[in-house]
């Protein structure tokens, strides 16, 4: 009884030493630094084994990681050379249709400037500062930037004149909507011909040149759809983009539609 | 022998397997496992206890913190011993638990109200069963030695 007694409160001492940090009371210190100075060799050779198997154990978790890492990478390296050779096929295709395919033709054009614009005032025509003598022929395509103005129709020595899409003349292939029609100039809308009742053209959309030759040179956009003017086809009006009293200067692109 | 295992189990405990575990909050207790088979049969030696867990506090300056813990836990396996026939693997591993878990329990709570450090169950519990591994074995040549 009375040892328990004595080993109880040793535990009751321990749990105060522990609480109240016993050892680093003033009266104890000089004991708790003697044990320490006898313990010290034991103290660091016990450091210097935790140190070694730390950085053992870092290693070894290291290694682990970088093999791990080093599986994935191998994977994504053989993923990628299957890639590269896919690519170096595809490329070597595509050299040899390069091969086969005809040069894409290149537009040839001409700058002209406007001299004259249509009395009427309906834009019908304009007439350019360049002729047979520069080398311009009767249907060569004008345009501004990418919107399409109109064809020369008629050259004369030094000058020419272009029929513009707000002529009632002026007739070209157009497409709107994925679908091909026949633009139909006038003033102050031209407007798209035979356009069937089915066909989904919807107000605003785009309508551009139809040239096998050409770049898509934009006409206007759709300003408005009639439902029914003839049993088959729509009444579909188009808005020119071409502001031909704007414009000093126009390329003539030398090719016909 | 009781001492030269004693040495060898507080070196273990404060240096090789605080660098695995990491802290010695997940470290496996062996001189707790080495206490309980050297008490689970004939009287309890409390003396053992307190110079064990009052070494292990000099080695992790800790003072007070393991010597109580193992003094609990003879506490604790005196009683069971006292109540209960422990003389099968079984009973002693029902017993180790038992006195373990308290331990553990016991330490933590005094570790917790005095720091902060952040418990992770996954070496927790992989220290804990390092540790019942160790006592089944010993459990085991224990009975092989009383039979022989």
């Amino acid at each position: 009884m009375k040892e328990r007694f004595f080993y109880f409160s040793l535990f009751l001492l321990s749990v105060f030493a522990y609480l109240s940090d016993l050892s680093s009371y003033p009266l104890l210190s000089s004991l708790v630094s003697f044990i320490n100075s006898l313990l010290m060799p034991v103290m660091e050779l016990k450091a210097q084994t935790t140190r070694r198997v730390q950085d053992l154990i870092n290693t070894y978790v290291f290694l682990v990681d970088t093999q791990k890492r080093n599986r994935k990478l191998v994977e994504e390296v053989n993923a990628l050379s299957l890639k590269v050779s896919e690519l170096e096929g595809c490329k070597r295709e595509l050299l040899q249709l390069k091969g086969l395919m005809e040069e894409p033709p290149t537009v040839e054009y001409t700058l002209a400037g406007v001299v004259a614009y249509d009395p009427s005032g309906r834009d019908e025509f304009m007439l350019l500062d360049k002729g047979k003598r520069d080398g311009l022929e009767e249907g060569f395509v004008v345009a501004h930037r990418n919107v399409f103005l109109g064809i020369i129709d008629q050259v004369y020595a030094g000058t020419s004149r272009v029929r513009t899409v707000w002529s009632d003349n002026l007739h070209v292939s157009a497409t709107a909507g994925g679908k091909n029609y026949i633009y139909k100039g006038g003033f102050p809308k031209g407007s798209l011909l035979h356009v069937a009742q089915e066909d989904e053209l919807k107000k605003g959309e785009k309508v551009f040149l139809r040239s096998l030759r050409l770049p898509p040179l934009e006409i206007g956009e759709v300003y408005e759809v009639y439902p029914s003017g003839e049993q088959f086809f729509k009444r579909v009006e188009v808005k020119p983009y071409g502001d031909v009293r704007r414009v000093d200067f126009v390329l003539v692109l030398r090719r016909r539609l | 022998m009781f001492y030269l295992l004693l040495a060898l189990v507080l070196f273990l405990q404060s240096s090789v397997l605080v660098g695995i575990f990491g802290s010695y909050l997940f470290v496996p207790d062996l001189l707790l496992a080495l206490l309980f088979l050297s008490n689970a049969r004939g009287p309890t030696n409390y003396a053992r206890g307190f110079i064990g867990g009052f070494l292990l506090d000099v080695l992790l300056d800790t003072l007070g913190w393991h010597a109580s813990g193992k003094l609990l836990a003879l506490f604790v396996l005196s009683f069971i011993k006292r109540k209960f026939f422990i003389e099968t693997l079984t009973s002693l591993m029902v017993a180790y638990l038992i006195v373990a878990l308290l331990e553990h329990s016991y330490r933590l709570l005094l570790f917790r109200s005095k720091f902060y450090y952040p418990l992770e169950p996954i070496p927790l519990l992989i220290g804990f069963l390092v540790e019942l591994a160790v006592v089944a074995n010993g459990c085991h040549f224990l009975f092989k030695s009383v039979k022989s």
